[in-house]
């Protein structure tokens, strides 16, 4: 289903002077692994700076894709992807090394690097971008993010094979912080984590998000009340595309049919 | 009979056009696969020259091939040295060439045994658990945050990985080499009685640098054979415990057979060019 113009309150269809305080642009962004069948097909997404946005969507409707593509961890079959005004496929390795020290991401997982302990997964990020600090300097940065994010001094020496489901997204986002980011990535934030410790993440997420002013949040996710709770803007994916980019009020006001199944029957599943 | 042929000729067609259909695959595969691993082994062995140099990971990667693995190497290397020269004494006996234990143990150990064995058994060793170690971080997403992180895996897993199993392995070899002649003076001098000093004048005449170099050289090749194959199946791993299972057993068993080939061809080679040389 294509989108519509009324629906997509962020201009994804053109190039107005909006379009400057862009930090993702994606431009009829299609994506094949086998050449028949289309994960993404003629996507046009814009997600605006300093705003938090979730991607929403039934289950294979390409959104870690789409995600993996803003990270430039895949190229797109065609189509083209700007990421704070630069475009990613057109980037030789040394720009996009340098671009994606602007990225912070959390893994759905949260991919911390089991051989190394809380503060070195932390301090990894700095000591690979921040040569000239030292030491000292990066446990110090490593600390105080790991404070942000609610973790103990006990805990900084402990493997991530010690810690639990929550400590692990704490860590993970407080790495994905350690380099101040201007945009921070969250793909499925909550899977697999009790109710409580969800709204825990969530707000955790929005705390972050407001204490990195200027920042953008873009967050990945089927977990829809923490969606429209802390979501400034909500993008809703189907077939490939968007099928309906708005604020959470445009969402519960739109009369489209599948948005309306979908917030039915997701909000019914989350009780 | 002929005339049962002729009435099934297009189903025995089919299942010969089947047969070549898949053989054609399949020799397909083995060269897409060859070359893919080879592309993949030479952008991560090139990123070594590139800033920010890995010596550290250079030097951990060391730590853990050679170290890690010279008990198994010494182990192994006493008891393939008893076990051949018991073997050498027994034949040679027969044609009173009892002198020759000593070289012939020697040149069977420098030349293949050493490279070869040391070769397998890092492989089965290191090489099973980098791809496990690699699988394992591709599956849980790690060799992508790294990536995210704007660190470039193959500089910072790969190419330490194989510059330390390259050099590494000639050290092994060189372990081996020695502790097996140990063990095969032991059991040739204190056991069987044969004289010390004909059985190391011997093997001072006729074992040359030469040979214990061409055992390091080869092993170094088989470093970079087993380190490259193992890295490159664990790098893309996918499916879960299972991938990363199906990616170590295929890392470890590709590696062991191309040892066994690639070994046979240097053999040939490095004969031919001694012999080009006019050496012995």
């Amino acid at each position: 289903m294509e989108v519509s113009e009324t629906e997509t309150p962020n201009d994804a269809k053109s190039d107005s002077p909006k379009t400057r305080e862009l930090a993702v642009k994606i431009r009829d962004l299609k994506k094949t692994f086998d050449g028949k069948d289309y994960v993404l097909n003629g996507l046009n997404l814009d997600i605006r700076k300093g705003k938090l946005t979730t991607i929403i969507g039934f289950s294979g409707t390409g959104k870690s894709v789409l995600l993996k593509h803003i990270l430039g961890l895949i190229q797109p079959t065609s189509g083209h992807i700007e990421v704070l005004g630069r475009e990613l496929a057109k980037m030789p390795r040394e720009e996009l090394i340098e671009m994606r020290t602007h990225l912070g991401v959390s893994f759905q997982y949260s991919a911390l690097f089991d051989d190394m302990s809380v503060m070195e997964n932390v301090v990894f990020p700095l000591s690979e971008h921040r040569l000239s600090l030292g030491r000292k300097k990066w446990e110090e940065i490593a600390a105080r993010k790991l404070g942000q994010v609610g973790m103990e001094t006990k805990h900084f020496t402990k493997l991530p094979s010690e810690l639990s489901g929550g400590m692990r997204k704490r860590v993970a986002l407080a790495r994905a912080l350690a380099l101040d980011p201007e945009i921070l990535l969250y793909d499925e934030p909550t899977t697999g984590l009790d109710p409580i410790l969800t709204e825990v993440v969530d707000d955790l997420i929005q705390e972050t998000h407001k204490i990195h002013a200027g920042s953008t949040s873009v967050i990945v996710s089927h977990d829809l009340f923490a969606a429209f709770r802390i979501s400034d803007y909500i993008v809703m994916l189907d077939k490939g595309g968007v099928l309906l980019a708005g604020t959470p009020e445009e969402f519960h006001k739109s009369k489209n049919e599948l948005v309306m199944k979908f917030l039915s029957k997701g909000f019914k599943q989350q009780g | 009979m002929i005339e049962a042929w002729r009435q099934n000729r297009h189903r025995v067609n089919e299942v010969f056009d089947e047969i070549v259909l898949a053989a054609g695959q399949m020799i397909f595969q083995f060269f897409y696969d060859c070359g893919r691993a080879c592309i993949f082994t030479w952008e991560s062995v090139k990123m070594i020259f590139v800033k920010p140099f890995r010596f550290d990971e250079i030097m951990k990667h060391m730590e853990f091939i050679g170290n890690r693995s010279v008990v198994i190497i010494i182990l192994t290397s006493v008891f393939t040295g008893l076990a051949l020269s018991y073997q050498i004494f027994l034949g040679f006996k027969l044609v009173n060439a009892t002198n020759l234990v000593g070289p012939t143990v020697g040149l069977a150990i420098t030349r293949e045994l050493g490279p070869v064995l040391t070769g397998l058994l890092v492989a089965a060793r290191a090489g099973g658990a980098m791809a496990a170690r690699l699988g394992t971080m591709r599956v849980s997403e790690q060799i992508d945050a790294m990536e995210v992180m704007g660190v470039d895996p193959k500089q910072y897993l790969v190419g330490p990985r194989i510059v330390g199993a390259v050099l590494t392995m000639p050290l092994l070899c060189a372990i081996f080499d020695f502790t097996s002649m140990l063990g095969a003076h032991f059991l040739c001098i204190n056991v069987l009685g044969l004289d010390r000093a004909i059985f190391w004048d011997k093997i001072q005449l006729w074992l040359n640098p030469g040979d214990i170099y061409q055992g390091m050289l080869k092993s170094a090749v088989f470093g970079l054979l087993f380190a490259a194959v193992c890295c490159n199946k664990g790098f893309n791993a996918v499916g879960g415990a299972k991938g990363v299972g199906e990616a170590t057993n295929q890392g470890v068993v590709n590696s062991m057979v191309l040892i066994i080939i690639i070994n046979s061809f240097m053999t040939n080679f490095i004969r031919f060019y001694y012999v080009m040389m006019g050496w012995k």
